[in-house]
């Protein structure tokens, strides 16, 4: 591919298999394919949603992105540099560069730690500020996510759930990065809370023009945050496109079922009525073919045996489907 | 401007350690509710202030001897009695008691440190690390412990510092299965995958994070298991394993009378008492720190 | 309408080290007969403490120390624990959000609701009726293959299965009332839509009633008839939902609708200032007033009583007074 300015990280064709060991001896068996063979470009200042139901991988690709997870297969290229071959020195300079929020403020906190040395750990792996530098450093980021400077001297468990996000959101900017993975940030929180971080993490991303992937089920919070949407479905990306076309024109029948499965705060909203079919499949053993064939109300023969691959509908929507263009109006 | 550091570091220093006093006065305020704990606290603390002021507490020397006054019978000149060479019994377990502390303290710390540190590392880097620690472990947990310890002691020839050291060798194991399972549930949290998605190195997330949260359960196991500590190293001295005379340790001092049970009762019972009430102290103290750390009780 | 559930002037308490925590503050509405209602508020509005304070769940610290619930002529907390065993046996089911908790590890799903059904039935737990009952109730919940499902352990379940087997357990001894706290929280979207079908197809076929505790206002639109909102252990609104999400009244109503993002929302956000109280020094008056953009004098003072508006409108500020 081109490497192209407007490009922070490009993914290509990436796979992580996790094995399962069963039996007396505990040999491998079979994988869980959680991430099977995905190319994806995020670019510079952009939201990037995943969206997916659990097991789907999307967590799995925002961790591999960070090299919390080695690859099995594929490359990560984060500004050009190939994160997957780089070396020790290299990979700590390129992690200054992203980090992550968690889904759940409740554990990824550390519990015995006061709230100074929880945003200030960043500071002291990677500078050599004094620990004076770094106190001021901590109140001035803790001010910049709406916390007081009171609050340096706290345990996390004194803080309500959405304190306790702004803390990992400090935590997660005061290196001033350029790329976060938000996995699933507002999931655990109320939703007058969610409101308030998904305005925080909008107002910072201007502020200090950051680059987001945004892992979540919730495709309400997805039309709000994102500028881009990549649906996955069993390890694959079986739709990507502009937030308006994947909402206004949804063509992976998966895209569909899951815009029709989640609730709309609007008892006047009318929407599709298709009730989802069956269960998600394992992972360890995904079907033949297409891998939603099995919940597909559009299955046809084709899709138990050929795999269908991301194809371009127009502009920057792709779909993996075979029948879409009698779907796509 | 270096007035203004100073002032900030003390502020740090002054503010770090209010969260720390809180949760203090939170547990003082668990402790109050449990009348057991309460008495298991004041038999240990009354232990160890009687250990701590021994010479001042104790009238006579403890390995004097006096063979003119041997198997004397408990009165006001000896409190306890006196053994078949005329020592002071009261002074030999006020003095004892040092003994037992040594013991206690120096077994905790040798066997708390060696086990926390395997379990950490075994759980934290868990793979071929783990099966190695862990079958290790796994051996010296296929004896008995009073049997192992025996053999230690017996191939290392008896005195107090080989005691500690068998004593040692038998109890890290427990440690560090605990410190493993904890490690081992840690490092599966998000605050630490948190940590090394900053790139913080295996070694400082070993340390200022893994290790802090295992020790805790080690500690609560240490407190309940100081009693059987004691028990050990008096069996041991029982068995002629543990400390030589004419140190007064306990379990010898037990071992001491019982050639003179049936007349000269009180050569093995007052030590042994002493063991029963140090023991179910540990005991009532051990179960009342566990519960007192119980984060179901905390909240 | 008939009135099935009537809850009056709930006040129940937990001790803890920090002080008493006032979880709910003299709660009161009315269950109708053949009701889907949701309760829906945020964490800490005392939304779960209401439904195990219904079915008389509430243990030690806790303890519900005023009012009413009257159940189909009787008020349960007056009957004795036997009386109220047989209630919960039979008469109102419960639902949980974790259901793979609230199965038993070590025994066969056929045989925990063949349990469900000798009890509240009265019948020999080896009864060929019995057995009946457990095959028809999973093949309703739409589990294939009742048979060889019966004989499956829980944690062969995933949890989608694992609710529908909860369904089938709170269902099968037709229950008057179904409560069901946070039933799909712990699962998937789209599996989530199957199973708030399935519990309204049920309740709907069996003439029963529901009642949905949720903190999703999702849920509530799409599924529920009637809403009641609380906040901080009171209640605020209640309404048919097409009322409450048209015109809603309290301003925390109004103020949570916002919050929440919908397919198509343009411009910021709107938020609803400061926390959520700390229950152990609940705010005097109406709980909600340091939050309010309309707070008045008289907020801070007094506890504004429930009051009818409109038909079937229930509304809790001192605005409508």
């Amino acid at each position: 591919m081109v490497t192209n300015n407007n490009v922070l990280i490009e993914i290509n064709s990436l796979k992580k298999y996790f094995p399962v060991r069963s039996g007396i001896f505990l040999r491998v068996k079979k994988y869980v394919r959680a991430v099977d063979g995905v190319d994806l470009v995020i670019k510079r200042n952009e939201t990037l949603a995943l969206v997916g139901e659990s097991g789907c991988g999307k967590t799995t690709i925002g961790r591999t992105i960070l090299h919390l997870t080695e690859p099995t297969d594929g490359e990560v290229v984060f500004e050009g540099k190939n994160l997957t071959n780089a070396s020790k020195e290299e990979l700590m300079q390129l992690r200054k560069g992203m980090q992550i929020v968690f889904q759940n403020p409740y554990t990824s906190l550390h519990p015995r730690k006061l709230v100074k040395d929880i945003v200030g750990e960043p500071l002291k792996i990677h500078t050599n500020l004094s620990s004076v530098e770094i106190l001021n450093k901590v109140k001035e980021t803790l001010e910049s996510v709406g916390l007081r400077e009171e609050h340096m001297y706290r345990y996390p468990h004194e803080f309500s759930g959405g304190q306790r996000q702004r803390i990992a959101v400090a935590r997660a900017i005061i290196l001033k990065p350029k790329f976060i993975v938000l996995d699933e940030p507002t999931s655990a929180l109320d939703v007058s809370v969610q409101a308030r971080i998904l305005n925080l993490l909008n107002e910072l991303k201007e502020e200090l023009s950051l680059t987001y992937l945004f892992i979540t089920h919730d495709l309400a919070v997805v039309d709000y945050m994102a500028d881009r949407v990549a649906v996955m479905y069993l390890g694959k990306i079986v739709e990507l496109g502009k937030k308006d076309d994947i909402f206004s024109k949804p063509t992976h029948p998966y895209t569909r079922v899951l815009e029709a499965a989640i609730p709309i705060p609007d008892p006047f909203f009318k929407k599709e009525k298709i009730l989802p079919k069956g269960e998600v499949p394992d992972p360890a053993n995904p079907p033949k073919g297409c891998r939603f064939h099995t919940r597909c109300d559009y299955s046809i023969d084709k899709c138990e045996k050929v795999e269908p691959v991301l194809e371009n509908i127009e502009g920057e929507h792709y779909v993996a489907c075979h029948r879409w263009r009698e779907i796509y109006k | 401007m270096k007035q203004d550091t100073l002032s900030m570091k003390w502020k740090n220093f002054v503010e770090s350690r209010k969260p720390l006093i809180d949760d203090w006065k939170h547990t003082a305020y668990l402790w109050r509710k449990s009348k057991l704990t309460m008495i298991g606290t004041f038999v240990i603390v009354a232990f160890i202030i009687i250990a701590i002021f021994a010479p001042f507490i104790a009238p006579y020397d403890p390995i004097a001897q006096d063979l003119s006054k041997r198997l004397q019978p408990p009165s006001s000149e000896h409190l306890f009695g006196t053994d078949q060479f005329g020592r002071d019994i009261f002074s030999r377990v006020i003095y004892g008691s040092r003994i037992a502390i040594q013991i206690i303290v120096l077994v905790s710390i040798i066997s708390g440190g060696i086990g926390t540190l395997v379990g950490v590392f075994a759980g934290y880097f868990g793979g071929v690390v783990d099966e190695v620690l862990m079958r290790i472990t796994d051996m010296f947990l296929a004896f008995p412990s009073l049997v192992l310890a025996m053999a230690f002691a017996a191939a290392m020839g008896p005195s107090l510092t080989n005691t500690i050291i068998a004593i040692s060798l038998v109890y890290w194991t427990v440690y560090a299965r605990l410190a493993r399972a904890e490690a081992l549930r840690v490092k599966n949290m998000e605050y630490i995958e948190a940590e090394r998605a900053m790139g913080a190195s295996n070694f400082r997330i070993i340390f200022s994070h893994v290790l802090p949260m295992c020790i805790s359960p080690v500690l609560v196991q240490l407190t309940l298991r100081m009693g059987t500590i004691i028990l050990t190293a008096a069996g041991l001295g029982f068995l002629g394993l543990g400390a030589q005379p004419p140190t007064p340790e306990w379990g010898a001092m037990v071992s001491d009378g019982r050639n003179y049970l049936v007349d000269q009762w009180w050569i093995s019972t007052f030590p042994g008492i002493a063991i029963a009430i140090v023991v179910l102290g540990f005991n009532l103290l051990g179960d009342g720190i566990r519960d007192m750390l119980d984060p179901r009780l905390r909240r | 309408m008939e009135v099935l559930l009537s809850v009056k002037n709930l006040r129940t308490i937990f001790h803890t080290y920090r002080g008493v925590v006032k979880a709910l503050n003299g709660v009161s509405f009315d269950v109708y007969k053949k009701d889907f209602l949701g309760i829906v508020g945020e964490t800490g509005c005392g939304k779960s403490v209401t439904s195990l304070s219904i079915m008389r769940l509430i243990e030690e610290p806790g303890e519900i120390v005023e009012g009413s619930v009257v159940f189909d002529g009787r008020d349960l907390l007056k009957l004795s624990e036997e009386e109220m065993q047989k209630v919960r046996a039979k008469e109102i089911s419960m639902i949980f959000q974790e259901p793979k908790m609230a199965l038993n590890p070590v025994l066969k799903i056929g045989f925990q609701i063949a349990e469900a059904i000798s009890t509240a039935e009265d019948l020999s737990i080896k009864s060929k009726e019995v057995w009946e009952k457990v095959y028809e109730i999973l093949r309703a919940v739409g589990l294939p293959d009742p048979e060889s499902m019966a004989e499956k352990y829980p944690h062969e379940l995933s949890g989608g299965m694992a609710q529908r087997i909860m369904i089938a357990m709170g269902l099968v001894t037709k229950p008057k009332l179904l409560i069901a706290d946070e039933p799909t929280s712990a699962l998937d979207v789209t599996i989530q839509a199957q199973i708030l079908h399935l519990i309204k197809e049920l309740v709907s076929e069996m003439d029963t009633t529901a009642m949905i505790i949720t903190h999703n206002l999702g849920i509530v639109a799409e599924y529920c008839e009637r809403v009641v909102i609380m906040y901080a252990g009171n209640v605020a609104e209640i309404g048919d939902v097409k009322t409450i999400f048209k015109e809603p009244l309290h301003p925390y109503t109004k103020g949570l609708i916002k919050a929440v993002p919908v397919i198509g929302t343009k411009g910021k956000l709107q938020t609803i200032k400061g926390i959520v109280p700390d229950l152990v020094n609940p705010p005097s008056g109406c709980r909600f007033h340091p939050r309010c953009e309309h707070a008045m004098d008289i907020c801070s003072k007094e506890l504004p009583p429930i009051k009818e508006v409109k038909t079937g409108h229930f509304v809790a500020c001192h605005l409508y007074n």
